[in-house]
């Protein structure tokens, strides 16, 4: 068995105390798409947030390609891609600026021009981010995420406010990354496209994985998901 | 990318963000220009008043300015939650402080000449007197160090209560205090320069607090970013 990309080993984040993130293990492996399910308050955007580096658990390990991540370099970041709801643009520079800044920050090697052309965005290049619309942000977000081919891609709530068309974009985007071997986390609560999408499927209920199911078995998991959007124990059907 | 050249990217990007939406420049030179009115009235006709509450006119102006300033300072970062990228920047995170500090200066800088050649303008203190260049230089190098250790504090206290929902309030009951010796000694410094007194005592406390300040706010950043 390979050395997974991203391995959490009983992580826990507690806020005031309370854990949000409860003894969660995971691992996500190159080439598969991790989603990860639970209704809202479930704890997978602080989990997403971990694995990001955004935060630090309270206890538990996160490995980062077997290598610990408090021990890993700033360096290893370079191949940690992470995209959410919110665009993480800068909104008075245009999309062009905003790609060209993180493409510095990340010393990466990529084309603007084309990043642009292949995420559709070459029309509104010179428009400040603080005017584009739900999905066009969304997909520049993504644009910037994917400007350093990350090999480990973490997308927290990707599909939130977007049209059927830029969905089918989304999942199109990250099968073309788990095709060149990126290993991706989605966290969302859309079972649905999750089940489109997914190699594997973890549900999350108030901060625990309730289900682990490496087929992401759509009647499990949909079963779980809506147990745990219930708040009933895990193994009750509402 | 090493440090400094990600510290430079992210100072440029904030300066270019500014001269797009003139969120912060102009309020801080107008709030700036408001004080040194009231301060106009206050102070009276009398030309050596002006001229001996000058450092304290002065001082005060830029205090508040600069506060006004690092209210917004991360405004485009928390907007669109833009930090998460440069969180995620392969980068040490100090590069985010640095940057920061190094765009809040020089745009405290940008606001600070004009206001001392509104106070000399239109107030006639005759500031330096008829002496040198050297006291101008001196004034210049007490202005600096006032900027910088106001900013390297200014940074991540403003970080900090980017983050809660009080911050209008936090951010003055924290910084205000723990600025106090640069006002002091930089009000002091100004005060020696103009009359052509040795300024070297103010000027030494000034950079040790700059060091001091930035020392304490590298090491405190990180941890009020995460937070």
């Amino acid at each position: 068995m390979t050395t997974p990309l991203l391995e959490a080993e009983r992580v826990t984040r507690c806020y005031r105390e309370v854990p949000v993130v409860d003894e969660v293990s995971l691992a996500v492996h190159a080439g598969e798409i991790v989603c990860l399910l639970g209704p809202n308050g479930a704890g997978k955007t602080t989990l997403i947030r971990m694995a990001a580096t955004l935060a630090r658990p309270s206890s538990g390990v996160l490995r980062y390609r077997g290598v610990e991540a408090k021990s890993a370099t700033p360096g290893a970041r370079s191949w940690i891609g992470f995209a959410s709801h919110q665009s993480l643009l800068y909104p008075e520079l245009t999309v062009a600026e905003n790609l060209r800044f993180h493409r510095r920050l990340h010393g990466a090697r990529a084309d603007v021009g084309n990043l642009l052309r292949r995420h559709g965005l070459s029309a509104v290049a010179d428009i400040p981010a603080r005017h584009l619309s739900r999905g066009t942000a969304q997909r520049a977000t993504l644009a910037r995420a994917l400007l350093h081919e990350p090999e480990l891609l973490l997308l927290d709530e990707p599909f939130a406010g977007l049209d059927g068309a830029a969905r089918e974009r989304l999942v199109g985007m990250v099968r073309e990354a788990r095709g060149r071997g990126a290993a991706v986390l989605v966290a969302t609560h859309d079972v649905g496209r999750a089940l489109v999408l997914a190699d594997r499927a973890l549900v999350l209920q108030r901060g625990r994985v309730v289900l682990d199911d490496p087929a992401a078995d759509p009647a499990t998991v949909r079963r779980t998901y809506d147990t745990a959007a219930a708040g009933l124990p895990a193994g009750d059907v509402p | 990318m090493t440090t400094f050249r990600a510290a430079s990217a992210i100072a440029g990007k904030d300066l270019l963000s500014e001269a797009r939406s003139r969120e912060r420049f102009p309020a801080m030179l107008l709030f700036a220009a408001l004080v040194l009115l009231v301060m106009h009235f206050a102070i009276g006709l009398d030309a050596a008043d002006r001229r001996d509450l000058a450092p304290g006119v002065l001082q005060a102006a830029f205090l508040f300015a600069g506060t006004l300033g690092l209210y917004r300072s991360f405004a485009p970062e928390t907007e669109a939650m833009a930090i998460h990228g440069l969180m995620l920047g392969p980068v040490d995170r100090s590069a985010i402080y640095f940057g920061k500090l190094a765009s809040g200066t020089l745009l405290l800088l940008a606001v600070q000449i004009p206001v001392v050649l509104l106070y000399e303008l239109f107030f006639r203190a005759n500031l330096l007197g008829d002496q040198s260049v050297g006291p101008l230089l001196t004034f210049g190098a007490i202005l600096l160090c006032f900027s910088l250790g106001f900013m390297a504090l200014g940074t991540t206290v403003a970080a900090i209560c980017a983050a809660t929902p009080v911050r209008e309030v936090l951010l003055p009951l924290l910084l205000f205090p723990l600025s106090a010796p640069l006002v002091i000694a930089g009000v002091s410094g100004m005060r020696a320069a103009m009359e052509g007194e040795p300024v070297w005592e103010a000027v030494r406390f000034l950079v040790l607090a700059a060091i001091a300040f930035v020392s304490v706010s590298w090491m405190c950043f990180e941890f009020a970013l995460e937070e």
